[in-house]
Formats: C-alpha cells, structure tokens, sequence
C-alpha cells in the first residue's frame, strides 16, 4: 500500500525539522577554521577519546553482569519478596547520574557523612570517590536497571524446557547458565549494553561532578571559556558521530526489533535454593540496594533534614517544580501527537522509506544531549533569533532527543492493528481521517501514552539542554538541583531531588512492572 | 470526535499559556552565611537615593547576564526590583561562558546589563563593540585601576588572587615570592588549581601579557607535571584545603575570608603573593549593552551597584573590596594597599589574551 501524500510530506517534514541539530554541526565541522591536524596535536583529544571509551566499556561490561545476576536471581530463583526485590533494584533508574554522583561525591569525600560513619568501625583512611573510579561506580549503579528491564523480560519468555533438561542431564549451574541460557539472550544482551553505552557516552552530570575527563566534560569546559570557538564544535561532532556509530549498531542488526526471544513462555517451577547460597544471594540484593537506592536517597535526607533543622527556607524550589511539570506535560503531549503519524507510516505501510525513517527516528534517542543543545544554540540565535531563549527551542529540543521514546511505545501497540481492519473500514466508506479515530488511534492510543509517560520523566529530569537553552528566569528541578548543588546549598538541592525521585519512583515502578505480567 | 479534539487544543493552549516564564523572584534564601549588617531599610533609601539622581524614568523589564553568583547576588537585585519597579529578569552562568553568549548574540542579544565576575569577561564583550560608553560621573564612583580605559564597564567591587594554604601542612618560609614558584619539586601532589575559572583564566592572560607565551606555557607545563588537584571553580578548593586534601590551592581571596568568618578556627589561611599576576587585584564590574532596550533601567542598576547599601553588601556578605570612597572594608580583608597587584594592568590588552590562554591552559594538558 502506497503511502499517503500528507503523511509521507508531514513525516518528511517533521524528521527534518529533527535532523537539523545534526546537520547544523556537521556543516560548521566542515567549515572548520582551524587546520585538523595541528588541533588533533595540540588538544587532547586522544586521551578524552581513551577516557570516554574507557569508561564506555567498564560501565557496560558492570551494568551488565549486575544486571543479568538480578534478572537471573528474580526470574528464575526461589526467592522471599522476590517481586519487592525486583522492584527496589529497578528503582535506581528514577535517580539521575547528577544526583547519584552528588550524593557519592559528598557521601564519601572524607569529611562526608558515611566516613563518619565508618569512622566508628575504625576506618579511617578513606579517600574520596571520583574519576573514573567514582563515575564507574555511580554510572554502574543507575544504569543496571535498563539491563535488568531488557534482559529479564526476556528471560521470563524464555523457554525453560532446555534448561531443565539441561539440569537433568547434571549440568553444573554456571555452565548452564554461560552455555544454554545466554547464548539464547545474545540479542537482549547487545541491546541492553548498547542502550547502557549511549547513556555513558552522553553523560554529563556523573563525569562532571567526577572530575573525569570525558568528551562531554571537554565539551562543557570549552563552552564555558568560548562557546562558539572550535573544540566546542569538534568535540561535539566526535561525540555526535560515536552516538550514530553505536546507535548504528544497535539498530542496524535488527536487535531491538528481535529483542524478544523466540519460545513459548510458561509457568516455569522456580528453582529453590538451600540455605547457604539463599543468604550470598540475598546478601547481594542487599548491597546493590544499599548503594544504588539507600546511599543517595539517605544523603538528600539527611541534607534535607539538617537543613530544614537549621531553619534554611525551601520555597525557592517552587518555580522549578512547577517549571519541570510545564515543560515534561507539554513535550510529552507534543511528542504523543508528533509520534502518532510516524507511528503510523512506518507500521502500517511496511516499505523500504519506512524502515529507513524509522531507524533515523530511533537514532535520534542516543543523541548525546549537551551537543544537540548547544547546536540548538547557535541554529536560534543565528538562524531564528525571535524564538531564541523561548519556551519554544525548549520543547523543540527537549522532542528531538525523546521522541523516539514516544514512537517506541506507539509501534508496539501498533502490531495490533491489521491492515485488513483499515481495508475492510474504507470498504465500508469510512474516509481515512475517520478510519483513524474510529479503529487506528484507539487501537494504539495505550502504547502512546506509555511512551508519552517515559518522554514525562525523561524531560523532567533533563539537565544539559535545559541549562542551555532555557528561557531566562525558567527553570526546572534538575537545574535548581544542579545549580544549588555547585553553590554548596545543598537544603534546596536535596528538596528538589527528593520530589524529582518521589514524581518519578510510581510511574517507573508501574511502567518497569507491565512487563512482569506481560 | 470533533469534541474531544477541540478538548485537547484547548487544554494544551492554556498549559503553552500558562508556561510563561515568571522571573526575577527566585532568590534562594538562606545558608550564605552571615547576612552582614545592611539593613532593608539601608538599601531602599540607596536605592531610592540612586534612582533620584538619574532623571530618566525607569521601568519596564530589566535583563540581567550575571556571572555572579545568585547566592550571592539575588538579594540586592531583589532590592532594586522591589524599590524602583523595575521588572528584573537574571540569567545566571559563569562570566566567561555570559560573555561568549553576548558576542555569539550580537545585536539580538535580550541582555540589558553584563555584570561579571572579571574584568577579562567584560573586556570581551567591550572588544565585540557590544557596550555602550558610560557617563564619566559613574565611572568616578571608582578608582581608576578599576575601570575600563574606553568607559565601556565600571568596576563594581575588588578581588585579589590568594593562595589558600593548610596551615597544618604548609609554612610561610617554603612559599614563594610569585606564582613561577609554585613550579617546584617540592611542592609535586600538593597545588589545587580550577582551569575553568574565569579567574584563573584571566591571571593566565595577565602572565602572558607581562611575561610572554613561552614562559606561562612552560609554567603550565610544569605544574601539570608535578601533579595538582583539579578543581571545577575555587570554592571546593578552600574546602578540600580545610579538609587537609589540598595543600595550596590558586583562588580568589573571599572564598578563604567566607569559611574563616564562619569558624574561624579552621586550620586555612589566604597568602598574598609579593607581586606579578599572582599577587593581582581585580575588578567585578558592569557594562550596559549597546542592544539594550531600557537603558534608563540598566543605568539605575549600575548605579545602585555604587550605592552605599550595595557596597557594603559586596564588603560584608561576600568579603569583597568596596570601591567606592567611604565604605569601610571588612575587618576580614587586607589593607588594599598592602597588596602588590602588578600597576597599570591593561584590562583590555588581557581581554585580547584571554582566548590564548585558554588554548594554553588545554595545550598544557588541562
């Protein structure tokens, strides 16, 4: 089926309107002024390329192996509370890495509150946390939940007739598991690390507060001293480009189409453990819950309540609050809306153009935010200055890095619409619009909404566009967390990050358990 | 279906409605230490007295670009709102990073007045073309040191470069008389330093106006390869040092001066250094945009800036130099005098040195 003129034109349209961050940088990448190879020598460039991709591996290779022993642990074992297990270690997610590296930072420096603490064991000589060490740690432990999310789906769909037989035949549990089930997860593993990958390379709150020279880092450090010089521009295309890369890759096998394991999911007896390796397993559960969810909730109470103690005034954090609900409210409606003809066009009308938007679209997720916001810079001012400093760029901005989010959750409700329900409605005379809102929307108007719901958290905590490109006198919790944070007033900073979490804890702890009864 | 949709248009209407920034009133309160002894009423009469002396009427919005802090400026801005009427909105970010943005802006720049940290920012600005002369009775509010030799800024407070040192690990006997000492073996894992400050910044482009290129980019060479602590701007230096992590640390001298009048029993001190860029003294100041749409209104805020209320604000609350005559300083700070900023510094030659430095600072190894 041929795609209609005004859907093909808006997509078109719309898509461009995207890419234009991309293409804006690349062109003044292309206009360099200043002679390559002397600024490869001259900058540092190889180093925060090493660092970046360094801590690009250790991240993924820690993110995965907690989060594959979380998922095995949950889905397969015999567990007390297991669900309230699987919940609490999927929390972390609604912690931003700002947030988590602030709370470490601060938590561990040797004045902080848990060498306090230790101090009474007789640990004394603790150094503080940062570099890549510190932002190992604190990107590892609010980044194993995507793994965990992605993997025990998965798990649970699949077919456990193999290990069982495999268990029979005596295999020992940790060859089964390296030899029969993760082979079978490969896709779900690549698909996890590489969505763990573009979350590392794109931070920007972690390494900063780490002190760890990352490309972000960089990117920020020169935009400070001179926003329109060149390693601004250099850096940000090296950085766009390893996006793409990784996005590329992810994309391009195919993996997040087929990320759901083929099998027939079943009631699977879950396994019991005796008592010895029950205690190590539960004792893991606790550690990983105590630094991912205990260590930075407990620090932002304890500021909060010292500070609220020594009197200090929070109604400061009004306006970012309200700042944070306008933005997320209208990008993720604006996003449902853009998304549902994208939606559409590449589900319904299966063709080669389709596919390619639709891998372009989803590109648009790994976009490393502090590029996209500073190319969003120079387009307003130097292309559109009467939208410059509004509201508008924002939003604009804010929608080109989560809509993919927004179309995600559309296409997998959109499987549920046959071709042959549109058909038989324009045999019946139906015109296309009301073809639309009579089957095509409340077929899919579910899946739209849950992705609109990750676009909500996501803005909210949004923090480099924001920073950028806000209007003045606007602000959001995550800049008034960021910004009170680097003054040291850390009352207000932690009273914004507790609403921040408490937003976002219910709908993550809806949105993550859909797929326990999926 | 019509219905629903006309629901939904107008619901988003009013949230894009309802979304309009509101501005000018986020003054964090609180937890900035000793509020110093300006009274309220002080700062109305200033503001008053201040708005008396400009004949223009003032009115409208005011947009801010301020470099300085919020904490520590928010409430004199609240202030003037309050007391002239002047409907004030603040970007806050760094002065480097303010003053970039403006030349980037150019004429369609929303900003009214620039008040920055250092005279380097400004001088950037002022070399774009983007400032408008100021009158020669506001630039005599000043000494002359801290003014710009066009008029295109006005200083508006003082600061000296100081090295913060544990005392329990450093003695006055093994520091050095400038800044090129601190390239020493003997001080290898002990420096602090923050290449992002504007004000570190802006020492660097004072070494290579005075003493060369060669020589800062060997200094910065050097320092590098002895080891230092990284820091993303001065105060966490000052802490790091009274947590004895930090030996020396290269910063501002009110960062020391605000922990100290908090508890003054911690084990750091400031050091001014005999003379060169080390031992600089330097302007915070103020210019108005030659975009601006208010200037009647940008020109009362400079003004209220020199008000005595203002000043004493700066000297008080921030441990900053008053520049205008007649304003005790705090017991806190050095006899100015005393210190040995190099003479004749020539802020916008440094202006003109400032993205060098930068390029310095990443050659270096930053």
């Amino acid at each position: 089926m041929k795609i209609p003129k005004i859907l093909l034109t808006t997509n078109v349209f719309i898509l461009t309107i995207f890419l234009m961050p991309i293409f804006y940088m690349f062109w003044r990448f292309a206009n360099f002024s200043r002679n390559i190879s002397a600024f490869l020598k001259s900058w540092d460039v190889s180093s925060l390329l090493f660092n970046t991709l360094t801590l690009f591996l250790a991240v993924v290779l820690t993110s995965l192996l907690i989060g594959l022993l979380v998922s095995i642990f949950t889905v397969r074992y015999e567990l007390p509370a297991s669900k309230i297990l699987f919940s609490l270690t999927i929390l972390p997610l609604v912690i931003p890495s700002y947030i988590g590296a602030l709370t470490y930072v601060s938590a561990f420096s040797p004045r902080g509150l848990f060498v306090d603490i230790f101090s009474n064991f007789g640990l004394n000589e603790i150094s503080g946390i940062d570099g890549f060490v510190g932002s190992w740690i604190v990107l590892t432990l609010f980044t194993y939940p995507y793994v965990q999310l992605v993997c025990s789906s998965a798990l649970r769909n699949l077919d456990s007739t193999v290990e069982d037989a495999a268990r029979s035949l005596g295999v020992k549990k940790v060859k089964m598991y390296t030899s029969v089930v993760l082979p079978r997860l490969k896709k779900p593993i690549i698909y996890s690390s590489l969505l763990v990958g573009l979350y590392v390379i794109s931070d920007f709150g972690a390494v900063s507060l780490m002190k760890y020279g990352t490309m972000t880092k960089a990117i920020y450090s020169y935009y400070v001293i001179n926003i329109n010089g060149d390693p601004v521009i250099f850096y940000s295309t090296i950085l766009i480009f390893l996006a793409l890369i990784i996005s590329f890759a992810q994309r391009g096998s195919d993996i997040s189409r087929s990320a759901k394991v083929s099998g027939t999911p079943r009631e699977m007896e879950k396994i019991k453990l005796s008592k010895k390796p029950k205690i190590l397993v539960l004792a893991f559960f606790f550690v990983l819950i105590f630094f991912s969810l205990f260590v930075p909730v407990s620090v932002l109470g304890y500021w909060l309540f010292r500070g609220l103690a020594q009197g200090n005034n929070v109604s400061g954090a009004l306006s970012g609050i309200l700042g944070s609900l306008t933005a997320a409210t209208v990008t993720s409606i604006l996003a449902m809306v853009i998304a549902t003809p994208i939606v559409v066009m590449i589900s319904q009308y299966r063709s080669k153009f389709g596919d390619l938007f639709e891998k372009v679209t989803l590109t648009l997720y790994g976009l490393p935010h502090i590029a996209v916001g500073i190319s969003m810079l120079f387009i307003t001012i130097k292309i559109f200055p009467s939208i410059y400093q509004t509201f508008i760029t924002l939003i604009i901005s804010y929608l080109i890095v989560f809509l993919p989010q927004a179309v995600g959750g559309g296409q997998a409700s959109m499987e549920q619409v046959k071709l042959s329900y549109i058909e038989a409605s324009s045999g019946l005379g139906f015109s296309k619009i009301d073809t639309f809102f009579k089957i095509t929307f409340p077929l899919i108007y579910r899946g739209l909404l849950a992705g609109a719901a990750l676009v909500f958290l996501s803005t909210m905590k949004e923090l480099p566009q924001t920073l950028l490109l806000r209007p003045t006198g606007f602000s959001t919790m995550a800049v008034d967390i960021w910004s009170n944070a680097s003054e040291a007033l850390f009352t207000q900073a932690a009273f914004s990050a507790f609403i921040l979490l408490a937003i976002s804890a219910f709908p993550t702890y809806i949105l993550s358990t859909r797929n326990l009864t999926n | 279906m019509n219905k629903k949709i006309t629901i939904i248009l107008i619901a988003f209407m009013m949230v894009l409605t309802a979304c309009s920034p509101t501005a000018g009133e986020q003054g964090p309160a609180g937890e900035q230490g000793p509020a110093g002894e300006v009274s309220q009423e002080a700062i109305e009469a200033a503001v008053e007295a201040a708005l008396a002396e400009t004949e223009a009427e003032v009115g409208g919005t005011l947009v801010i670009y301020s470099g300085r802090k919020e904490s520590l400026v928010a409430d004199i801005i609240a202030e003037f709102a309050a007391t002239s009427g002047v409907e004030v909105e603040v970007r806050y970010a760094k002065s480097a990073a303010l003053a970039g943005t403006l030349s980037l802006e150019g004429a369609i720049s929303p900003a009214d007045v620039f008040f920055s940290q250092d005279p380097v920012s400004l001088g950037v600005v002022a070399k774009e073309g983007l400032f408008d002369r100021l009158p020669a009775d506001v630039l005599d509010n000043v000494p002359a040191w801290a003014v710009d030799s066009n008029g295109f800024w006005v200083g508006t407070s003082g600061r000296s470069r100081s090295l913060v040192v544990d005392t329990r690990d450093v003695t006055d006997a093994e520091l050095p008389g400038d800044i090129y000492g601190l390239a020493d073996e003997k001080f290898r894992n002990r420096l602090g330093l923050a290449p992002t400050n504007s004000s570190f910044i802006a020492m660097v482009a004072c070494m290579i106006e005075s003493d060369g290129e060669e020589k800062v980019l060997d200094w910065l060479t050097t320092i590098n390869g002895l080891g230092y602590g990284e820091y993303p701007k001065n105060s966490p230096q000052v802490a790091a040092a009274a947590a004895g992590e930090l030996d020396i640390g290269m910063i501002n001298h009110y960062y020391t001066l605000r922990v100290l009048a908090e508890n003054g029993d911690e084990p750091i001190k400031n050091v001014y250094l005999d003379g060169g860029c080390g031992a600089m003294v330097m302007p915070a100041g103020a210019g108005i945009l030659s975009s601006s749409q208010n200037k009647p209104a940008a020109m009362a805020f400079i003004e209220f800036l020199h008000s005595k209320a203002a000043q004493e604000t700066f000297t008080n609350t921030v441990y900053e130099f008053p520049l205008v005559e007649g304003i005790e300083p705090n017991a806190l700070l050095p006899d100015i005098n005393s210190l040995n900023s190099p003479s004749n510094l020539n802020w916008s030659a440094l202006a003109l040195w400032q993205e060098k430095a930068v390029e310095l600072i990443a050659q270096a190894g930053y």
